[in-house]
C-alpha cells in the first residue's frame, strides 16, 4: 500500500481533500437519505388511506382495469398532454399513470396520477411526485438542480470513492502497533476520535462502498438508458427506417392484451409509450419483472409494435442495465422489510459520525498547525505557566 | 538502571487488514443475502448486518 513516506503523504493528502470536498454534500445526502429509507412507512402515514389498503396485485395480465379509460380520464383534465408510462406499484394495488406536456418533458413537468389497480378508479391521494418525500428525493438525487445536479452528485460520489480508497491506504500506518478497533481513550480527545474515525470507517466500509457505487450508478441512469437505446434497440429501429412517426398508436388495453396472450405469466412493471425515454419511436416498451426475489428487481423489455399491436421481441437486460436496476434496492435499503431499513438507518447514522469525526480531525489538525506557526505574542510570553 | 518498555509488535499488512476484510465481506454477504431470497435469507441478512453494526459499540466500549 503506502510503502514510502512520500506516497503516504500523497495518499493522506488525497484522503483529506477528497473527503473535505464532499463532506458537506454527503452530510446532506445522509440526512435526506434517512427519511427516504422509510418512504413507504411515511407514505402510509401521511397519504390518503386508499393508497395503502389491500395487497399488491400479482401484476398478471388477468383482472386488469380499463387502462384506456384511465388514460382518457387523465387527459380530459389536461388537453394536449401525452401519456408516458403506466407503472404498477410493487406493494399496493395501485397503477400510476405518468402524463406530460410532451413525450420528452423534463421530470419536473410530469404529473403522476394514482389509480386503483382493481377498479381503475382515480384515487384522490396526492401524486407521488409532490409533497415532502418527493422534495427530499429530488434534493437527494439532484440537489433540486435537475440533470446537472445529478451529474454533480456523480462527481461527489467519485470523490467519496477516492476518499474511501485512500482511507484504506492511510489506515495501515496508524494501526501498525494497535489491535483492530482499538480506541485509546486515555490519550487526547484528538487521538480518541482518530481511533473512532478509523474504527467506524473500517466497520462500515463494505456498506459505504455498496451505497456509494450504487449511488454513482443511479446518477448515471440517464446516460445508461440512452446507451441501451442506442445499442440494444438500434437493430429494431433500423427495421423501421423510412417510416414516419406513429400517429395513432394502438391502445394501452391492446398492448396489455397482447402481453396477456403471448406471455400469460409475465409480471408487468410498467408500460412505456412509443417515442418516450424508455422506448423506440415505433414500439411500446413493456417492462417485465421476474418472479424471484433477485429478478423482481430487474426487468426484461417486451417490445410491442405501436401500429400492429403485436409483440416484436423480448430483450434480456444487458449487465449494465441489471447493475442499474439492482442499484436501486442496494442504495435505499428497502428490499428486506423493516429490520433492514432500521439497520440501514443505523449505518447511515454511522456514516454521519464518520463524516463528523473527519471534519473534527481536520479542524483540530489545522488549529494545531496554526498555533505552531503563530509567533509568540508578548502577551503569551508573560503569561503565567 | 531504568526498565525498558517492551516494544510493541509491528503488525503486517495482512494482520492489519484481515479484520476489516472480514467485516467488509460480512457486510457484502448480508446485503447480498437479502437480495437473493426472502424469509430465512432476510433473517440471515438482518443478523449479519446487525452483528456488523453491533461491533462498533463493542469496539468503542472495549477497555483500551
Amino acid at each position: 500500500m503506502a510503502s514510502s513516506p512520500r506516497s503516504l503523504r500523497i495518499w493522506s493528502w488525497l484522503h483529506t481533500w477528497s473527503g473535505l470536498a464532499c463532506t458537506g454534500f454527503l452530510l446532506l445526502l445522509c440526512l435526506t437519505g434517512l427519511p427516504l429509507i422509510f418512504h413507504q412507512e411515511i407514505d402510509a402515514l401521511t397519504r390518503a388511506p386508499q393508497r395503502t389498503q389491500g395487497q399488491a396485485l400479482e401484476h398478471r395480465a388477468a383482472n386488469a382495469p380499463d387502462l384506456d379509460a384511465m388514460v382518457r380520464s387523465a387527459l380530459d383534465t389536461r388537453p394536449g398532454w401525452k401519456p408516458m408510462f403506466l407503472l404498477w406499484d410493487d406493494e399496493r394495488p395501485l397503477i400510476n399513470l405518468v402524463i406530460a406536456p410532451s413525450l420528452h418533458a423534463q421530470e419536473s413537468e410530469v404529473q403522476i396520477l394514482p389509480f386503483d389497480a382493481r377498479s381503475g378508479a382515480r384515487l384522490t391521494a396526492p401524486p407521488s411526485n409532490e409533497g415532502v418525500m418527493a422534495f427530499l428525493l429530488d434534493l437527494h438525487s439532484s440537489l433540486l438542480l435537475g440533470p446537472l445536479g445529478t451529474y454533480f452528485l456523480a462527481l461527489i460520489g467519485l470523490l467519496f470513492a477516492l476518499c474511501l480508497v485512500s482511507g484504506v491506504v492511510v489506515y495501515a500506518p496508524f494501526m501498525r502497533h494497535l489491535a483492530f478497533g482499538s480506541i485509546r481513550k486515555r490519550r487526547s480527545a484528538r487521538i480518541k476520535w482518530l481511533d473512532g474515525h478509523n474504527m467506524v470507517g473500517m466497520v462500515t466500509l463494505g456498506w459505504l462502498g455498496v451505497v456509494t457505487l450504487s449511488g454513482i450508478l443511479l446518477t448515471l441512469a440517464g446516460p445508461i438508458q440512452t446507451y441501451w437505446k442506442q445499442t440494444e434497440l438500434a437493430d429494431m429501429v433500423r427495421a423501421y427506417k423510412g417510416q414516419g412517426a406513429v400517429e395513432q398508436p394502438v391502445s394501452a388495453n391492446a398492448v396489455h392484451a397482447e402481453i396477456r396472450r403471448t406471455l400469460p405469466d409475465a409480471r408487468i412493471a410498467f408500460i412505456a409509450w412509443p417515442d418516450g425515454p424508455a422506448s423506440t419511436a415505433h414500439h411500446f416498451m413493456v417492462a417485465l419483472s421476474g418472479d424471484t426475489p433477485l429478478t423482481s428487481h430487474t426487468i426484461e423489455a417486451a417490445l410491442v409494435d405501436a401500429r400492429s399491436g403485436r409483440l416484436t421481441r423480448v430483450l434480456q437486460s444487458p449487465w449494465y442495465l441489471k447493475a442499474l436496476f439492482l442499484s436501486i434496492p442496494l442504495h435505499f435499503g428497502d428490499y428486506a422489510s423493516l429490520p433492514l431499513k432500521i439497520i440501514w438507518a443505523l449505518f447511515d447514522l454511522a456514516a454521519i459520525l464518520l463524516l463528523g469525526t473527519g471534519l473534527y480531525l481536520w479542524g483540530t489538525k489545522r488549529a494545531r498547525r496554526t498555533r505552531r506557526t503563530l509567533p509568540a505574542t508578548p502577551h503569551a510570553r508573560i503569561a503565567p505557566t | 538502571m531504568t526498565q525498558k518498555k517492551p516494544a510493541k509488535a509491528r503488525r503486517s499488512g495482512w494482520q492489519i487488514y484481515r479484520p476489516a476484510l472480514a467485516l467488509g465481506g460480512l457486510s457484502l454477504l448480508g446485503l447480498g443475502l437479502a437480495l437473493l431470497g426472502d424469509g430465512l435469507y432476510d433473517l440471515a441478512s438482518w443478523v449479519i448486518l446487525g452483528a456488523t453494526l453491533a461491533s462498533m459499540p463493542y469496539f468503542w466500549n472495549r477497555p483500551s
